[in-house]
């Protein structure tokens, strides 16, 4: 990747400074704990996290555990 | 103290028949010592996305439901179409590792009644899809009949809409849907707020309660709880032990044989 790459993370737009799979995204990102990666609304199941490539334009969402009724 | 009877959710064997949620407690604390308490073996939870500054912020909740060793039920709380719902109980199966889904499609939001038309076609997918659906429901009859011939084994009716502690607003309903549709397991959904409702509930029927607002939002949530563990444990074994039918006229409870004459009619 010769540029920025504009993702959404989380949300928030984020610049990647270099080429990204899913696993190295969270390991940058810094992403701990209980989650699932989603992209683009569909669930990235574990075992393709080393493999699916993060695109300009992907709109990543880290959801985690939380109370509910 | 006798227990009622075991029974079975979607294959899942269960003693307690109370679910209960894990949200709106005073503290992780309060959370932890009330589910305890009430001796509830299944509770329900939900997820998020995370903040874009907080990055590890389901861990501590996640440790403690892992510490209490329930099953789960994970809700799809705060969708109101059914493209929202699907996806929350796809993200749900991945991030919980349970097929089970507590199926909410909000139709309206100042009562939080679900919206029955998108409650229907979201159940037809998630069952399609492998789901073991818990649908928040009205207690409508035929809505009802309609989830169970999708293939829901469980229904979830509300007693009143959620957060209310009104309690059981319409017996009748409740009591048609146990009468019409006897194969299916029902528990009471939402609107709980005293354990004498919980007790209502079961004397109807009911295979259990799922609640959340009437024990956390009570003064001592872990003393609520156990009230309610043991009011839901009276009302089954009352349901069990066959509830005498009401009469218009009263009929002595003590013997008139050997009484006086002047005692006597």
């Amino acid at each position: 990747m010769n540029s920025q790459q504009q993702i959404q993370f989380n949300g928030a737009s984020l610049a990647l400074e270099q080429a990204h799979t899913v696993s190295s995204l969270i390991e940058a990102q810094a992403v701990e704990g209980r989650f699932i990666v989603v992209i683009n609304d569909e669930v990235v199941p574990k075992a393709s996290w080393d493999s699916r490539e993060i695109t300009a334009g992907d709109q990543v969402e880290i959801m985690s555990p939380i109370s509910g009724g | 103290m006798k227990q009622a009877l075991n029974w079975t959710v979607y294959g899942q064997e269960l003693g307690s028949r109370m679910f209960i949620g894990t949200a709106l407690y005073p503290s992780p604390k309060v959370m932890v010592d009330a589910i305890r308490a009430s001796r509830a073996e299944v509770i329900t939870v939900s997820l998020r996305r995370q903040s874009a500054n907080q990055s590890n912020s389901g861990e501590q909740f996640w440790q403690m439901i892992e510490d209490l060793n329930c099953h789960l039920l994970p809700n799809t709380a705060g969708c109101y179409s059914v493209k929202e719902a699907v996806k929350t109980a796809h993200m749900a199966r991945e991030l919980f590792g349970t097929d089970w889904i507590k199926l909410e499609v909000m139709g309206d939001s100042y009562n939080l009644q679900p919206d029955p038309f998108a409650l229907v076609e979201a159940t037809k997918i998630l069952i399609e899809d492998g789901f073991k659906v818990f649908p928040y429901t009205t207690d409508d009859l035929v809505l009802c009949q309609k989830l169970a011939e999708l293939g829901c084994e469980v229904l979830m009716p509300w007693g009143a809409p959620i957060g209310t502690g009104q309690g059981l607003l319409n017996p009748y309903a409740l009591k048609t849907l146990r009468e019409r549709l006897p194969e299916l397991t029902l528990l009471v959904d939402a609107g709980i707020g005293k354990p004498s409702d919980a007790v209502q509930a079961m004397e109807l029927g009911f295979d259990g309660i799922l609640l959340n607002t009437a024990v956390a939002e009570a003064l001592e949530p872990e003393i609520m709880a156990y009230a309610f563990a043991d009011a839901v444990n009276a009302g089954r074994l009352a349901y069990e032990a066959g509830v005498m039918p009401k009469r218009d006229n009263a009929k002595p409870s003590t013997p008139t044989l050997e009484q006086p004459i002047w005692q006597q009619g």
